[in-house]
């Protein structure tokens, strides 16, 4: 039964990883290479619209930060005050548990 | 995922909205009976919350209009199940969209339904399935949080595709491209996703086996077995 499971877990992981394969090599032939880094282009031949620059988004954000400087300072902002509360947190268990285990 | 602001043409932004909002509405209602009778998990909840803001936070540029980054739903999904991980998804994306210009209150509705619903639902379900097949703790963890990430774009790529059907293949042959390009960045990310969250779940179970058991997350005869839950018991 145990077997079982893990045969089975296997075998989906592989199939997932074979379909990602397989779409990959489907959606790069006949227009180029993913890997040649030009992504934009093999859009603007396969998808008119979204990357070639025709596509105008019809909402633009309220605020946005004024620089890729101010905006990577508030992504590391945010991950350190997320990262904050979860040192917080096993730290405040930990000692806790500690304590009461005297 | 984090489809851009303004990236979702008129349908589609609607139809997210309309599929997220009552999962959301049911999630809060969950979370206040959930507190109600039990009002020792609110810093979990907080926990859970905290982790999905941090590693959502860690993007990388990928398809044009969105992005890749691991998701950390599935650590709620595991703990409080996928209802209450929307609402926690929901308020990280808000936040996100509001304060960082990251994804954005139209598409609001489709990047709750990616991240906050499906990536959970998947999770979940994985979670259950393998603890139910006798596969050990942590193993399960990271497969439910790894295969709760690669659904996430695999519900963007669709989203996107249903919005930019392509010209010669239609939505499928869009859909292909978009996961495609997603595939080479999230494939890691998602590894790397499984893995923090199984750490975590280890340290979760070192310092607060209470809530595990509360929780009834340790559905795995594994757990109760460790030495950890059995010594801390009293």
């Amino acid at each position: 039964m145990k077997k079982m499971g893990y045969l089975i877990i296997f075998i989906s992981i592989a199939a997932l990883l074979l379909l990602v394969y397989i779409a990959g090599n489907q959606a790069t032939n006949g227009a180029g290479t993913l890997a040649g880094g030009d992504d934009d282009n093999l859009l603007v031949n396969q998808i008119g619209g979204i990357s070639d620059g025709q596509y105008k988004p019809w909402f633009t954000p309220v605020w946005e930060p004024p620089s890729g400087e101010v905006e990577t300072f508030l992504f590391s902002f945010q991950a350190a005050i997320g990262a904050i509360f979860v040192g917080y947190y096993a730290g405040y268990y930990k000692g806790k548990k500690e304590v009461s285990g005297k | 995922m984090h489809i851009a602001e303004g990236f979702l043409p008129h349908p589609w932004w609607e139809i997210w909205f309309a599929l997220s909002l009552p999962v959301v509405a049911y999630g809060i209602w969950k979370i206040k009976k959930a507190v109600r009778l039990e009002p020792g998990i609110k810093p979990t909840l907080a926990l859970a919350g905290a982790f999905a803001f941090v590693l959502s936070a860690m993007k990388i540029p990928s398809v044009t209009g969105s992005c890749s980054h691991p998701t950390g739903t599935g650590f709620g999904a595991i703990l409080f199940g996928p209802s209450i991980t929307a609402v926690l998804g929901f308020i990280v994306l808000l936040f996100q969209a509001l304060l960082l210009a990251h994804g954005g209150i139209t598409t609001l509705g489709a990047n709750t339904f990616s991240m906050g619903i499906v990536d959970p639902v998947i999770a979940f379900i994985v979670y259950k399935a393998c603890t139910k097949s006798g596969m050990n703790f942590y193993s399960s963890v990271f497969l439910a949080s790894f295969l709760g990430d690669i659904a996430t774009y695999v519900t963007t790529s669709f989203q996107l595709a249903l919005a930019f059907p392509a010209a010669v293949g239609g939505v499928f042959a869009s859909f292909k491209l978009f996961f495609a390009i997603f595939a080479v960045t999230q494939l890691p990310l998602a590894a790397i996703e499984g893995i923090v969250t199984a750490g975590l779940f280890k340290y979760l179970k070192q310092i607060r086996p209470d809530i595990l058991t509360k929780l009834r997350v340790e559905g795995s005869p594994q757990v109760t077995e460790s030495p950890h839950v059995a010594g801390d018991a009293q």
